[in-house]
């Protein structure tokens, strides 16, 4: 009775580590020609209207002719 | 939206070489990796004149064209960026950028290439703005801070500019409209001169 239970847990334990091998055959499709990186809080800080300004007086100021 | 991007004034550069310096200052480039670079055209012959070059931040850039991890972005101001957790450093971005803007720090033996490095108009990278680690990776974050880049605002001649495309652009109409033409260093005739063909 022992060596039933024995070889029922070795079977299962088996199972479970061939279990572990598997490897999904779907592949993952990256659509080419779009950025995958992480995300840059400037992208928001430039579209607002203040920070366009801060970067026209800064030109002003620094990049115009004496 | 603005469209930031770089002009350097051939007849004002006097070839200092302050923008590398101030480069590599502002950004703390390693050994090895110019962002900037100041290219003599004519050295030592009459006419010489200089030009500072680094990213281009083109508005349809061949380096985001040609990255098979499709790790560039552009800004809504026209900057372009890159992301280093992404970049795999093969090199592609350099061959298809004509101005060869794209470094490689060489990090181990045998020329192994690390992760991209170029130009970001001051403009840090994909990392939280004025972080440690943004610093550390993509250099300093000044158009955050409402500074337009170190290159730009250090030039004692003014001849490097940086900033709106088309406030760059009406500088630079006044200036030729002064000087009544344009260098003859580079362009058509220059290239084809009458006499070859």
């Amino acid at each position: 009775m022992y060596r039933g239970i024995l070889f029922s847990l070795l079977g299962a334990l088996t199972l479970a580590a061939l279990g572990g091998c598997y490897q999904s055959p779907d592949t993952h499709i990256y659509e080419p020609g779009v950025y995958k990186g992480g995300s840059d809080p400037l992208l928001t800080l430039e579209k607002t209207p203040k920070q366009q300004q801060r970067l026209q007086e800064r030109f002003s100021l620094i990049q115009t002719d004496r | 939206m603005a469209r930031m991007k770089f002009l350097c004034d051939a007849e004002r550069c006097i070839e200092c070489n302050g923008c590398v310096t101030a480069c590599k200052n502002a950004n703390e480039v390693p050994w090895g990796v110019n962002r900037r670079r100041v290219i003599t055209l004519k050295d030592g012959e009459p006419g010489e004149k200089s030009i500072s070059v680094a990213c281009m931040h083109c508005t349809d850039a061949p380096c985001a064209a040609v990255c098979p991890v499709d790790c560039f972005y552009t800004t809504p101001d026209g900057i372009v960026l890159h992301d280093k957790d992404l970049c795999i450093g093969c090199g592609y971005c350099f061959y298809a950028c004509p101005f060869g803007a794209p470094q490689y720090p060489q990090k181990e033996a045998f020329g192994v290439r690390g992760k991209m490095d170029k130009c970001t108009f001051c403009a840090g990278g994909p990392l939280p703005d004025n972080s440690a680690e943004e610093y550390k990776k993509y250099g300093s974050n000044r158009i955050a801070e409402g500074k337009l880049p170190a290159c730009a605002e250090m030039c004692a001649t003014k001849a490097l500019l940086a900033g709106d495309g088309d406030m760059v652009a009406d500088i630079y109409r006044k200036r030729i409209t002064k000087r009544g033409g344009r260098p003859k260093t580079w362009g058509w005739e220059t290239a084809y001169p009458p006499s070859r063909s």
